[in-house]
């Protein structure tokens, strides 16, 4: 076999290597990120809890804090689905669609404090209904990246 | 660099992302606990004010919607006390229950039913929300007994030799 042949997969290869590399930087970026973004998210909810007043405050002052902490747990499922990517090398589809069923009903919990039109409130639930549909749907299947590369 | 070595930076990482997780968990507990604990608060401060020698004039009674603001604060509680399920359950298993979270929109939304006892509602919220309330109980129904459990088993085969 000559050099020039063998050359273009060895090649192909270090590119692969490489982008491997890159990749492992990125996941650590982004875990980097979130981590930081979540810890925000907990400095967001202990500012909402330090403006309560013992005398006059309400449940719906409280409600706030409750939405942010629920972001909070919505950036947690984005880190759980890095985990898991790292570990198994397969995207959970279901831990991405959980985070939106989050979403949506952080959403609702807003119409508790906000005044949401009821066309708002149609359009969240109908997303929430989708999302529901696609986790039933998606069930235990993953999408197994290691194949598909 | 070789496939192992690639696989124990991405072992790295993930052991950290771990660590991390479960103390942002945690961090969520504790506030989630703060939380409930000032509901309780409002509730025992709300009750105080509860008048023994009111006399009932059906729903204009002061009494009544003290008792109606009080149930709303305790709903908010439950919610609290939703949420801190769900962080137990996934300290404890690693696995996220979408009916719990479900569960919470479901008080969210039931305490909205009872915010239209005491306030008037339009006809278009009233018929969002009870969209909404069908759309989480079908919900609830169809996601049955399913978990979003993590799995490390494909990892847990990798190291294996």
């Amino acid at each position: 076999m000559s050099p020039e042949r063998s050359s273009g997969p060895e090649k192909i290869f270090d590119i692969a290597e490489t982008l491997g590399i890159m990749e492992s930087a990125v996941y650590l970026l982004v875990s980097v990120f979130l981590v930081a973004m979540t810890l925000l998210t907990l400095f967001q909810v202990a500012t909402d809890l330090s403006g309560f007043n013992f005398t006059t405050a309400t449940t719906n002052e409280i409600l706030p804090a409750i939405q942010d902490l629920l972001t909070t747990l919505i950036l947690a499922e984005l880190i759980q689905t890095v985990v898991v990517y790292l570990k198994s090398h397969q995207l959970d589809i279901k831990l991405i669609l959980a985070a939106g069923l989050t979403a949506t009903i952080r959403r609702i919990l807003v119409s508790g404090v906000e005044k949401l039109s009821p066309a708002d409130m149609a359009i969240t639930g109908v997303l929430m209904l989708v999302l529901i549909i696609a986790i039933y749907m998606v069930g235990e299947r993953k999408i197994d990246i290691r194949y598909i590369s | 660099m070789d496939d192992k070595m690639k696989s124990g930076y991405n072992k790295g990482i993930a052991d950290m992302l771990d660590k991390a997780e479960s103390a942002i968990y945690l961090l969520v507990a504790v506030f989630l606990g703060i939380m409930a604990l000032m509901t309780f608060f409002i509730i025992a401060r709300d009750l105080t004010q509860f008048n023994f020698g009111q006399v009932s004039f059906g729903t204009s009674n002061p009494n009544l919607s003290l008792i109606n603001n009080a149930l709303n604060d305790v709903l908010v509680t439950l919610i609290i006390a939703g949420l801190i399920q769900t962080v137990i359950v996934y300290i404890k298993i690693h696995t996220i229950d979408l009916r719990l979270i479900l569960g919470v929109g479901l008080t969210a939304m039931i305490r909205r039913v009872l915010v239209s006892g005491a306030e008037s509602l339009g006809w278009e919220d009233m018929a969002v929300t009870a969209l909404l309330i069908l759309v989480i109980i079908i919900g609830i129904y169809m996601i049955g007994e399913t978990k979003v459990r993590r799995e490390d088993k494909d990892f847990e085969k990798e190291k294996k030799p």
